[in-house]
């Protein structure tokens, strides 16, 4: 049994920074992202302990689709009645987040906190196609996997996704960058 | 597309996007505490997982981190590959980073004077290198070319270089200098290959030599050879003989005992018929000598007619007995067939007696 907690620990020292990013840039919120992070992991051992998990064939794709199922039971849980004041203290942190990131990244083509923007204004669909196919760095098999749909789905979904994005910065008034 | 193009690479620049290491470091210590309170009790199926060298280049491909791990151990003149690879010589594995290494040493060298004198060295190591394989005991001659034809090509460069600095009149010293020195080395690998030449020819002469003589040697033998191949032969031949021999005498035996059994059987089967004969004439005579003992016999009718069975009973007995002994001629000395007439003789004997008192 040491094995299987050695091997986890070992998974977790590989995916767990890919994770907190992914959460991160799907819900927009530092916090929220590293409570679903830590979420993620506890239920992933959980369900080796409980045996509802007899066998892991990839952990990355394990653990991104606890991740993903945790993002959709966090938009539904979001209560509607949530006070503009959260909101907009939320809003305020994930900016300054952006913004203390940006300090870093200097020479980017484009704006980091732009492109995140969009990315966030896209539908939920859209964004976590786009983070998992560019930002993980997840194969389309993988993708398909994790969301439980077909590849060809994916791939359109994906195509969908750039053109929307796409469309969101040439509303933009820094759209003359991209021409 | 080009605009889709530009905003994936911008989309994967956010993958450098920094980590809490802190929060990371605090999550795995809950995560680690909460396994241990939630053991998994069953076997669970498990990929194998090893922690990626390249996880260090933070999401390059496998090539990309590989060109730069090598550039990076070969320009820094670091890394335990590049060192140990120095003294690999053609055919051996670590050779291919000793090249690599060195072609690109010379790609980043971009002053020509630089580039020429590096060129200059590494012809001198070649030369090296081919004399080293040379003095293995088997080397194979392709490892060689391929020493020789690096050392062609940085000669080749070295050469080009000096000639073009020549031509375009920037250093003429340098470039008298950079072609001398390339006759040196081109005299130097001349002199190599030479020596290696004359090693071989004084070989091949001693094999030559020690072929003659294995030859003259051979031939010395062969009328021994021959002779010893002819008794063999005729030894062979004479057992053969014996072989076919053995089998004859075999068959033979069989057939004499096939043969003596056979005439056995028939000596048998005659002594038991002159048996049965004789039988039947003692039969006869104690039946004539029963009427010879009637009492109303008259004599003389009688007396004849004992007299005629009497003379062919004995007719009848001396065939016999001419008979046994024929038999017994025939099989020689059948200790059974010479007990039978011995009985039978004596019952010649006690007839005759008989005959003579009834006449």
């Amino acid at each position: 049994m040491k094995k299987i907690e050695e091997k986890f620990e070992k998974a977790y020292d590989l995916y767990a920074k890919d994770i907190l990013r992914h959460v991160y840039f799907r819900l927009h919120n530092k916090q929220a992202a590293e409570d679903l992070t830590q979420e993620t992991f506890f239920k992933a051992w959980q369900s080796l302990a409980l045996g509802k998990t007899k066998e892991i064939k990839n952990f990355r794709a394990f653990f991104y689709k606890i991740a993903h199922n945790l993002i959709i039971d966090y938009y539904r849980s979001k209560k509607p009645d949530i006070s503009l004041e959260k909101l907009e203290e939320e809003q305020i942190e994930a900016v300054a987040a952006v913004a203390a990131e940006q300090e870093r990244e200097a020479d980017l083509g484009i704006e980091k906190e732009k492109l995140e923007k969009h990315l966030h204004e896209l539908k939920e669909e859209y964004r976590q196609i786009l983070v998992m196919r560019f930002i993980d760095d997840l194969k389309v098999a993988e993708i398909s996997e994790i969301i439980g749909k077909t590849k060809t789905n994916v791939r359109v979904t994906i195509h969908r996704a750039l053109a929307s994005l796409r469309k969101e910065m040439e509303n933009d008034l820094n759209v003359k960058k991209y021409v | 597309m080009f605009k889709e193009r530009k905003i994936i690479k911008e989309l994967k620049k956010l993958r450098v996007a920094p980590a809490d290491k802190v929060f990371l470091a605090r999550l795995k210590e809950n995560l680690v505490e909460f396994m241990r309170f939630h053991p998994v009790r069953g076997p669970i199926k498990m990929p194998v997982l090893e922690l990626s060298p390249l996880s260090i280049f933070g999401g390059m491909n496998l090539a990309k981190a590989l060109s730069v791990f090598l550039i990076m151990a070969v320009v820094l003149g670091g890394a335990g590959a590049a060192w140990a690879s120095e003294a690999a010589l053609p055919g051996e594995p670590l050779y291919a980073l000793k090249t690599f290494g060195e072609d690109t040493r010379e790609k980043l060298t971009l002053n020509p004077q630089k580039k020429a004198e590096l060129g200059l060295r590494l012809a001198e190591k070649r030369i090296s290198e081919i004399e080293k394989i040379m003095a293995e005991k088997d080397y194979k001659f392709a490892n060689v070319q391929i020493a020789r034809e690096r050392f062609r090509g940085h000669v080749r460069l070295a050469s080009d270089i000096a000639e073009k600095e020549a031509r375009l009149g920037k250093d003429g010293d340098f470039a008298a200098l950079i072609t001398n020195e390339l006759h040196t080395k081109q005299v130097k690998a001349k002199q190599v290959f030479e020596n290696e030449q004359d090693k071989i020819k004084t070989k091949r002469h001693k094999l030559d030599r020690e072929l003659e003589l294995v030859e003259e040697r051979a031939k010395s033998a062969l009328p021994d050879a021959s002779l010893e191949a002819s008794r063999a032969g005729k030894l062979r031949a004479k057992i053969d003989d014996l072989s076919l021999l053995e089998i004859e005498i075999k068959n033979s035996k069989q057939i004499i005992t096939e043969n003596f059994s056979a005439e056995r059987k028939k000596i048998f089967d005659e002594l038991g018929e002159e048996e049965r004969k004789i039988e039947e004439a003692r039969e006869r005579k104690e039946e004539i000598d029963d009427i010879d003992a009637d009492p109303d016999d008259d004599g003389d009718d009688n007396n004849d007619i004992d007299g005629a069975a009497g003379a062919a009973a004995g007719a009848d007995l001396i065939d016999i007995d001419e008979n046994i002994d024929a038999t017994i001629g025939n099989v020689g000395h059948v200790d059974h067939g010479k007990a039978l007439y011995d009985d039978i003789e004596s019952e010649f004997d006690a007839i005759d007696i008989d005959d003579e008192e009834g006449m």
